[in-house]
């Protein structure tokens, strides 16, 4: 039987309503983890609740942090952004408390789909993250605030990060690369290219010597006699004066115009229209040009179907994770990296040949969502095909989830045919006769050359596969 | 049969018949041009070689000062020839430079060009003015802005030989009296067309020689928008150019007036695209020879006038101008009718004759400008000496035509003050003021 407990930092209290129970932070871990039925946090201090709501999402148990938490309070709370729920404290009654239990029914038994979620503790805080966002099955945006070193939060999940620096970004774009998280564009934000801060001043400065010392003053062309001077020229107590012809000017776009307006600098009397932009960070207190600056793409994310499955059973599920086991999977940059050795040396050498391979399986993220946790099984299973064509001297990296590069190493096109055909006909073994299912495998094949282009070929293969 | 007509034509000529019939080029045209512009243009070549230790000394005494020297560019729509000139800016002898170029409003991508020449380093100070305020507005904007003792007005399709504005500030310092003073202009687009070329010629012996003789003679009347240097005092005098069109001229008296010299220097050398079709050039020279009425009729009539200020060398300045141009240009019609009503009869004689006795007139301007100035002509300048037949058509018929319909115009309407060279607010004051 779950039940609500309101968490208090120091001294514990009674109980709001009767099926509630009041426990100290400090208890945390005694709390008999499948008993929650969410988290009451109701305190006045703001500083508080955050440490309230750091220690939940902090937690390595998944039945501990991944409870909702409702906040109590009597006013529209800004904190109630990082919480599951806000109520006011003056109604918050049986009904109410009902009312939560239903609403969080659904996320309490996603919990409980997690293998051993009580005894389970999550130390990646990738996979914590992306089980705070599927067991919401919701999207996270982000919100624009002053709290945060980059200008954006998700409240969603920021509270699980110890520190306000880019762990949070990082994360996150981690998770889209695995393709566990999709994004949609929200907006983009300048950031120090240094420590990554939102907080820059921008200042307009003299081009020549730097100098903010610049003022900027309209420009003022007399019809009459051609003379164009700066505004301050021609003022004269209340009027305005032409300088060259003593006439008084009278109405603008009849007898005179403001063509422009220039800067003058007070340090070096240089004039300019356009002056120099310059930011310097309020964190670091680094000046650049606004160039220099990083330019952040915010986006709003949801977990794939493939991140739902992955945050029930976990990143080691995952293909490329098991490939990465058992074969020594390489970052992609460093498989740029051996791509352009490989070209460099069978171009000096030319006397033997390398040869570049793309697989890529469709639907392996249906079978994935399909299989659940028996997919790590049916993974290794195939990862064991992957070892079998591969040698010690061979090169694999994973694009993705389903994407994989491959360098043989002297073979020639028509020997890695006859492997990837051994690879492919491998897989399709294993899926029909242990799954009933087809998979499609699309492969290129290229030898290593100057004109090698990784990307390029990969498009060629899915524009193919379109066509 | 045509030929020998016209030999028993010529024979049976009397001297007074010859005057009769001829009196436009043997009184005038020949005397004034071929003659006297002979003669002074030959007499310069001795003269500037006697100047030879003066200008080595002005030329040591200007490495050794130093001054800066603003040049300014101000133009509409000008971007593509604003890289071209700050080149030849940047490969000047004389490096003590600033550039400021004005954007007069333009509409296409010349604000473009230049801020990234500015960012470059290649322009000093840009300007882009959103509202259109005509030229000589855009250029007291970089008059505003310029901090040199000498500001060189250029037009921004043309530029420069390497060693002319050095050459073109020496006479300042032979001479602190100069007040001004105007650099050679050469069409840059000689083999663009007919048109073109022609111009070349026109150029050679209106600006390298015309201008030379002027300038000997004291009495130069403009200084080219398109290649002239000025002391900044000066202009700061002046407060600037006048409404145009025709500023240039009318800055040139204005600078007379306060008694200053303005001399022509036909070793400095300014490269500028002429008109390249008829149509064209026949709308610049309604625009050019309307300001003669606009400004030397009526704005500086004062320079022909009996009074406290008058100068002599102003005075002849303003009315061989007046003379040359607006009077013998009636004496032309005069003699047109003359033929038409009394020699009509010999009509083809008489024009055949005119037209090698012109001929002969252009060989000789052109042998004496290329005589004086031939080693500063490139060699399709020199080409087109096989073009000097078709000048006597050229100017005779098409430039006068012109010109004839500009005065008339400029008497009769004033149309000057509806050229859409200025925008029309500025125009519209202008007329109401009379400027």
């Amino acid at each position: 039987m779950r039940k609500p407990i309101q968490l208090k930092l120091e001294s514990s209290s009674s109980p709001l309503i009767n099926n509630t129970e009041c426990r100290l932070i400090s208890e945390i871990n005694s709390i008999k983890s499948d008993s929650i039925d969410y988290w009451i946090i109701q305190e006045s201090d703001q500083d508080t609740i955050k440490e309230l709501i750091h220690a939940i999402r902090r937690h390595p148990a998944p039945a501990v942090y991944l409870r909702a938490i409702v906040l109590l309070s009597n006013q529209n709370d800004s904190l109630k952004l990082y919480v599951d729920a806000q109520r006011d404290t003056n109604i918050f009654d049986q009904t109410t408390s009902d009312d939560l239990s239903s609403k969080f029914e659904a996320l309490n038994q996603w919990i409980e789909k997690i293998p051993n979620p009580l005894e389970h503790s999550d130390i990646n805080i990738s996979l914590k993250a992306l089980r705070l966002i599927a067991s919401r099955d919701t999207e996270i945006t982000p919100i624009m605030t002053t709290q945060a070193h980059s200008g954006y939060d998700y409240p969603a999940i920021s509270t699980m990060f110890e520190k306000d620096d880019s762990a949070l970004f990082d994360t996150l774009a981690f998770l889209e690369d695995q393709r566990l998280l999709s994004s949609r564009f929200v907006t983009k934000t300048h950031l120090c290219g240094q420590c990554n801060s939102a907080f820059i001043n921008f200042k307009e400065t003299c081009p020549d010597c730097k100098s903010e010392n610049i003022k900027a003053d309209e420009l003022i062309h007399h019809f009459k006699c051609a003379y164009t001077g700066e505004f301050s020229e021609f003022v004269f107590g209340d009027e305005l004066i032409c300088p060259k012809c003593d006439r008084r000017l009278h109405h603008i776009g009849v007898d005179y115009d403001k063509p422009s307006s220039i800067f003058r600098c007070g340090n070096c009397a240089n004039s300019f229209q356009e002056p120099e932009i310059s930011s310097t960070c309020f964190s670091c207190g680094r000046s650049s040009k606004p160039e220099n600056l990083t330019l952040q793409t915010i986006n709003a994310f949801s977990a794939t179907s493939i991140g739902h499955n992955a945050a029930i059973y976990g990143l080691e599920s995952l293909f490329s994770n098991i490939l990465e086991t058992e074969l020594n999977l390489f970052t992609h940059t460093a498989f740029k990296d051996f791509i352009k050795i490989e070209v460099s040396r069978t171009e000096r050498y030319k006397i033997t040949n390398s040869t570049f391979v793309i697989a890529q399986f469709t639907n392996l993220e249906s079978l994935y969502v399909s299989l659940g946790k028996r997919a790590e099984e049916v993974f290794s299973e195939l990862s064991a095909i992957f070892k079998s064509i591969l040698r010690q001297s061979d090169i694999i990296s994973a694009r993705n989830e389903s994407v994989f590069f491959m360098i043989l190493t002297e073979t020639d096109t028509a020997q890695a045919k006859i492997a990837i055909d051994r690879l492919t006909s491998g897989v399709t073994q294993l899926f029909e006769n242990n799954l009933d299912y087809s998979p499609k495998i699309l492969t290129r094949i290229e030898k290593i050359d100057g004109q090698l282009d990784v990307e390029k070929s990969l498009e060629l293969l899915l524009e193919n596969d379109v066509h | 049969m045509y030929i020998e007509n016209l030999i028993q034509f010529i024979s049976d000529l009397t001297y007074w018949q010859v005057i009769a019939y001829f009196w436009p080029f043997f009184i005038i045209d020949m005397c004034r041009y071929v003659l006297l512009d002979s003669f002074l243009v030959i007499s310069y070549l001795p003269k500037w070689k006697r100047e030879k230790p003066l200008r080595a000394l002005a030329r040591k005494q200007l490495f050794h000062e130093r001054p800066l020297v603003s040049i300014v560019v101000p133009g509409k729509n000008e971007g593509k020839h604003i890289p071209r000139l700050c080149l030849s800016l940047t490969n000047q002898t004389y490096k003590e430079i600033e550039i400021i170029v004005v954007d007069d409003g333009s509409d296409d991508d010349t604000s473009n060009i230049c801020r990234e020449l500015e960012a470059k380093g290649r322009i000093t100070t840009f300007i882009s003015n959103q509202v259109r305020g005509g030229k000589a507005s855009a250029a007291n904007t970089a008059l505003q802005y310029a901090n040199g003792e000498f500001v060189l007005h250029i037009d921004a399709d043309s530029f420069l030989a390497k060693d002319s504005i050095e050459t073109i500030l020496l006479p300042f310092f032979m001479d602190k009296k100069i007040g001004a003073v105007g650099g050679d202009v050469r069409v840059a687009n000689v083999d663009e067309s007919l048109t073109t070329s022609m111009q070349a010629i026109e150029y050679m012996k209106t600006i390298s020689t015309g201008r030379t003789v002027l300038s000997m003679l004291g009495i130069l009347r403009i200084i080219a928008g398109a290649h002239g240097m000025f002391r900044k005092e000066v202009l700061d005098r002046l407060q600037g150019w006048d409404v145009g069109p025709g500023l240039d001229g009318d800055i040139t008296l204005k600078i007379r007036k306060l008694g200053y010299r303005v001399v022509h220097e036909p070793h400095a050398i300014c490269y500028t695209n002429a008109p390249s079709t008829l149509q064209k050039l026949a709308r610049q020279r309604y625009r050019w020879d309307r300001s003669l009425i606009r400004f030397r009729v009526r704005k500086h009539s004062d320079l022909l006038k009996p009074s406290a200020s008058f100068n002599f060398s102003n005075f002849i300045s303003s009315a061989d101008n007046l003379f040359f141009n607006l009077l013998l240009d009636i004496k032309w019609w005069i003699y047109i009718t003359q033929i038409l009503i009394f020699q009509a009869s010999m009509l083809e004689y008489i024009f055949v004759i005119n037209f090698c006795l012109y001929l002969f007139a252009n060989l000789v301007e052109f042998s004496v400008a290329s005589l004086i100035f031939g080693h500063t002509a490139r060699r399709r300048e020199k080409r087109l000496l096989f073009l000097i037949p078709l000048m006597p058509l050229y100017t005779g018929l098409f430039i006068r035509i012109v010109r004839t319909y500009a005065y008339l115009m400029e008497f009769l309407h004033r149309t000057s003050y509806n050229d859409r060279w200025n925008p029309w607010k500025v125009s519209k004051i202008a007329k109401r003021e009379k400027l």
